[in-house]
């Protein structure tokens, strides 16, 4: 099963994409932040990490390198409630593989997930339904 | 539950996801120390009524169209409307997308839901190539939709079943996509919300405690609510457009209005230019003419007509515009003058009146103009006007030109004492002036001096940001 790490401070928004990729085969972790988020990525290696910027979180470029340096393999996903073209820049060179700008089309968000797990569509169309207790 | 401080990452799949959810403090607002209230069923769903009556229908539908035409601004109305859905059926998550013109997409602008099912509103949108939207607003598709909305579940036993009643691939293949992202979305119910033939929102549904189906009855409520809501919308926008363009015209209004004061000043700066002795003069007339009007403030004539002030600002500006046409070595005559060249100077009145003449708002001011050397007794020129046949404008411009002639240099005389103008035109009461203006002219005086100063106040006040006039007194 891919592993993906979704890092969000809003509490909803980290919910409902967490529960989003958990329906369909992903194993899930969450943090709130980067700093909460590294140990994460050292001992677990997630495939994919979401990370969302908000206006709330104070975004800084190191925050994308030290992912990077604490898993290399990790692909990198942004979703960002600015659309600056300048953070996009600095995203996509400091190692992010894709920069969304909310609000966020869902399939795209998938396409390029699986892209990056080079999986295909139908491995996300499984989806699992929640069992009764 | 993963910490992140572990050195074993919990990976969470989707059942250990759901006790997580169930469980934790996040979910639900009461404490997780406290036993799950009666209601909530241990899946996370919440139950909020039982079944649904007929009559409740309409009255939910009462209910909510009633309120709807108080909301103004259409976020209160979507709010609302998400509210009632859910108040009066049990639904895992409701969310309602609008269309945003500048992207081009319906974005998710309210929703509810426990955590998890809820699509956090601005998180998410569906552009024009989406198949849902496709769906709603291609025409070809529209009719194999039940009642205009999308139901899951049917729609997908259609499609299985192969009771589908057209053979044609392209609505199949649509189906089969909306059907996809409304997977992606966890939305059992789509309800269109069209004003005429525009889509202008959608409505998704998620499904109903315990799985149970919609009914009939609870469709069509959905339905009628969401054209309802686009009804509404629709009216916020028209009404947010109007008073955009309301705005707009306002701005312009200004806009022409500020152009057509410096227009007339940069004319009066023109015929000053050409006047070496009396540079400035027109500014100080006009201001001075400002002046004796505050004191006559009291006056029906001024109060009643809220243009007057403004009026007497351009006439002020304008009132030397025929000297235009007055030669330059009579204009700049070091000397005095031939009764022959007075008779030239004395035609600028004229001139300047009828130079204005075209321009049919300025016709008060042309009249003005034209008599801005009349004398209260009738000895004045071009027409010979008397005492009240000669327009209050032009009795006001007349003490002002005439003070201001007094108190500067001109190339025959010096400037007179500031107190023998006054006590001149005093003398003149009656005879040359009309004597409440002069009057006025006195009061206005003995408060100010007549003393010009240049912080705009004076000669600029019409403008909106007040400026100052650089060759002042």
């Amino acid at each position: 099963m891919a592993k993906i790490l979704v890092i969000d401070s809003e509490r909803e928004a980290r919910n409902f994409t967490c529960r989003f990729f958990s329906e369909r085969h992903f194993d899930v972790a969450w943090a709130g932040d980067v700093l909460e988020a590294l140990p994460i990525v050292k001992d677990g290696h997630p495939d994919i990490v979401v990370l969302c910027i908000n206006t709330d979180a104070p975004w800084d470029i190191e925050a994308l390198k030290s992912i990077k340096e604490a898993n290399p393999q990790t692909r990198i996903i942004i979703i960002s409630s600015d659309d600056d073209i300048d953070i996009m820049q600095k995203a996509l060179q400091s190692g992010a593989v894709a920069f969304l700008s909310k609000p966020i089309l869902l399939s795209e968000l998938i396409d390029i997930v699986l892209r990056n797990l080079k999986k295909n569509r139908r491995y996300f169309e499984m989806k699992i339904e929640p069992k009764n207790e | 539950m993963s910490d992140g401080k572990t050195k074993n990452v919990n990976w969470m799949n989707i059942q250990d996801w759901f006790l997580d959810r169930v469980l934790s403090k996040d979910s639900i607002p009461q404490s997780a120390t406290r036993p799950l209230p009666s209601n909530v069923i241990s899946n996370g769903y919440l139950d909020f009524r039982n079944e649904i009556s007929d009559s409740s229908y309409q009255e939910a539908l009462f209910d909510a169209s009633r309120s709807m035409i108080r909301f103004k601004k259409p976020h209160r109305l979507i709010r609302m409307i998400d509210k009632i859905i859910n108040r009066k059926v049990g639904v895992t998550h409701s969310a309602i997308l609008i269309y945003d013109k500048d992207r081009r997409s319906y974005v998710l602008v309210d929703s509810r839901g426990q955590d998890g099912n809820k699509i956090p509103p601005g998180f998410v949108r569906l552009d024009l190539k989406s198949p849902i939207v496709e769906l709603f607003r291609d025409q070809a598709t529209a009719p194999f939709l039940d009642s205009g909305v999308l139901y899951y579940r049917d729609l997908k036993w259609i499609l299985e079943s192969g009771q589908l009643l057209t053979k044609n691939e392209y609505v199949h293949n649509k189906l089969r996509m909306a059907l996809k992202e409304m997977e992606l979305l966890d939305a059992e119910l789509c309800v269109p919300c069209f004003f005429k033939k525009d889509l202008l929102g959608i409505l998704l549904l998620g499904k109903k405690q315990a799985n149970k189906s919609f009914s009939r009855g609870e469709m069509s409520l959905f339905a009628t609510l969401a054209n309802d809501a686009a009804m509404a919308l629709a009216n916020a926008g028209l009404i947010e457009s109007l008073r955009r363009k309301v705005d707009e015209v306002e701005h312009l209004y200004e806009k022409e209005h500020q152009l057509f004061i410096s227009t007339a000043f940069t004319l009066a700066k023109a015929v000053d230019a050409r006047d070496i002795y009396t540079h400035g003069h027109t500014e100080r007339v006009t201001g001075y003419c400002r002046l004796i009007a505050e004191e006559l403030s009291h006056l029906q004539e001024i109060r009643m007509d809220s243009r007057f002030k403004e009026m007497l600002y351009i006439t002020g500006l304008l009132h030397d515009i025929g000297k235009i046409g007055i030669p330059d070595s009579i204009l700049n005559k070091n000397g005095k003058l031939t009764s022959q060249e007075r008779k030239i100077v004395e035609k600028h009145p004229e001139i300047g009146a009828n130079i204005l003449l075209p321009i049919k708002e300025l016709k008060e001011v042309a009249k003005c103009v034209r008599s801005h050397q009349e004398w209260h007794n009738g000895n004045g020129y071009p027409d010979g006007l008397k005492k009240d046949e000669i327009p209050l404008m032009s009795r006001i411009v007349s003490i002002a030109d005439a003070f201001d002639a007094m108190t500067s240099d001109r190339p025959y005389r010096k400037r007179k004492d500031v107190k023998v103008a006054v006590e001149e035109i005093k003398d003149c009461s009656g005879t040359q002036f009309n004597p409440q203006v002069v009057e006025a002219f006195l009061k206005a005086f003995s408060k100010t001096g007549m003393s010009l100063q240049c912080d705009g106040n004076n000669l600029s006040f019409l403008y909106s940001n007040k400026e100052c006039f650089n060759d002042l007194v």
